[in-house]
C-alpha cells in the first residue's frame, strides 16, 4: 500500500467517524430535548420519582 | 300510662350532666377531621406557592431533579455510608482537575518564557532596548 493510499484510506475512515459522531451528537441533543420536556411536562411525577430513587439508593448504600 | 324517664338520660352515673350521644360525638369528629383536611390542603398550597416548585423545575430541571434524589438519598441513610465517601473522594478530585489544569498551564507558560529569556543569556540586551524611542 503506497502513502497516497494510505492517506486516502484515512481521509475515508476519518469522514466515516465524523458522520457517526455528528449523528450521535444530534441522537444525544434529541434526547436531552425529550427528557427536559418529560420533566417540564410532569414535574412532581418526575421529582417523586428521582426522590425514591434516591431512597431507594441511600438504602442500598447504608447497608 | 305515662313512661318513666330512665335514669340515665337526667344524669350520668357520676352525677353529671348527661354525655352527648354518639352520633353528636361523631359529627363533631367530623367536622374536625374535615377542618383539619382543609387546614392540610392550604398548607400544603402555600408551601408550594412559597418553593414554586413548578417554575424552578422548568427553569432547571436536571438541577431539580438531582436535588430530588440527593433528599432521597439522604432521607435512605446513605449519608453516612461508604459509598457517600467514595462519591465525595471521585467528585474532589473532578472538581480539582480544571484547577490542576490551570496550574500545570501557568507552570508550562513559566518555563517556556524563562527558557526563552535564558536563550538570550543573562546578559543579553533585548533587541527592542537598542532601538530609540521616537519620543
Amino acid at each position: 500500500m503506497d502513502g497516497q493510499t494510505l492517506q486516502q484510506t484515512l481521509k475515508e475512515q476519518q469522514a466515516r467517524l465524523e458522520e457517526g459522531l455528528e449523528e450521535a451528537r444530534d441522537e444525544l441533543s434529541d434526547l436531552n430535548e425529550r427528557v427536559i420536556d418529560v420533566i417540564k411536562r410532569r414535574p412532581g411525577t418526575c421529582l417523586l420519582i428521582a426522590l425514591a430513587a434516591g431512597f431507594l439508593i441511600g438504602r442500598m448504600a447504608s447497608r | 300510662m305515662a313512661r318513666k324517664p330512665h335514669p340515665s338520660a337526667r344524669k350520668s352515673g357520676n352525677g353529671r350532666a348527661p354525655a352527648p350521644g354518639l352520633g353528636a360525638r361523631v359529627r363533631s369528629l367530623n367536622r374536625a377531621a374535615h377542618s383539619f383536611k382543609q387546614q392540610v390542603r392550604t398548607t400544603a398550597s402555600d408551601f408550594g406557592e412559597a418553593l414554586d416548585v413548578r417554575r424552578r423545575v422548568r427553569r432547571h430541571p436536571y438541577a431539580m431533579v438531582a436535588a430530588a434524589l440527593g433528599v432521597g438519598y439522604v432521607l435512605g441513610g446513605g449519608l453516612f455510608s461508604r459509598t457517600t465517601v467514595r462519591l465525595l473522594g471521585v467528585a474532589g478530585r473532578v472538581a480539582s482537575l480544571p484547577l490542576l489544569r490551570g496550574e500545570l498551564i501557568g507552570l508550562a507558560e513559566a518555563m517556556l518564557s524563562g527558557s526563552g529569556e535564558s536563550e538570550d543569556g543573562p546578559t543579553g540586551k533585548h533587541p527592542a532596548s537598542d532601538v530609540p524611542s521616537p519620543s
